[in-house]
């Protein structure tokens, strides 16, 4: 892959329970996508991991979209 | 006389969803809301690696207990958190940090240097 043609999208919808080890790794994937000069963003955090997100203020840092389409072309 | 259910586990990490379930499952017993079941899986979870990072190392075993019953629950780790002031390990500081979002009232017991015993209650049904 090219620099500045990384687009990961880490779709959450079957995903029941985040824990910090979990944001952990997602942080750490984020940083080093936009090192690259990529974008990571979350699609479809519901209950539990919405919740932590929002909690530990992620939900500003990531983009999170309602549908992987909507990520995919946001 | 209230009721005290307790677990014991090696310090690994397939152990913190044996705890979590074992949490779950006491909570729905006596009725807990699965709103607060969801939190209190996250608090365990969160406390659980806290705990395995604190014994691991020497081989120690991680314990969780549970007392209580009607009206509340009370859910007890040791090691399960920080008593450092340093504040140096982000792990245990975000750890630390969500188990007192989700429960204001945890209580974070120091104990050996740097350790903590944490504790927190979850209400049950009536």
């Amino acid at each position: 892959m090219e620099e500045g043609q990384i687009r990961i999208v880490v779709n959450l919808e079957e995903v029941g329970f985040l824990d910090s080890s979990g944001l952990g790794a997602l942080v750490g994937a984020l940083k080093r996508v936009n090192e690259r000069g990529g974008r990571l963003v979350l699609a479809c955090p519901e209950g539990s991991p919405l919740k932590v997100l929002t909690i530990t203020g992620l939900d500003k840092v990531f983009a999170i979209h309602d549908s992987v389409d909507d990520a995919l072309r946001g | 006389m209230a009721d005290r259910f307790t677990l014991e586990l090696p310090p690994e990490p397939i152990s913190i969803g044996t705890a979590r379930l074992f949490s779950a499952t006491v909570a729905r017993f006596f009725g807990t809301q699965e709103e607060a079941v969801e939190d209190l899986k996250l608090a365990v979870s969160e406390a659980c690696t806290v705990a395995i990072r604190a014994n691991e190392a020497q081989g120690g075993r991680v314990h969780l207990a549970i007392e209580g019953g009607r009206p509340a629950l009370t859910f007890s780790i040791p090691d399960g958190g920080s008593a450092s002031t340093d504040r140096t390990d982000p792990l245990e500081v975000a750890s630390g940090e969500l188990i007192r979002a989700l429960f204001p009232s945890a209580e974070f017991v120091p104990t050996a240097e740097r350790r903590a015993d944490v504790r927190f209650s979850v209400p049950t049904g009536s």
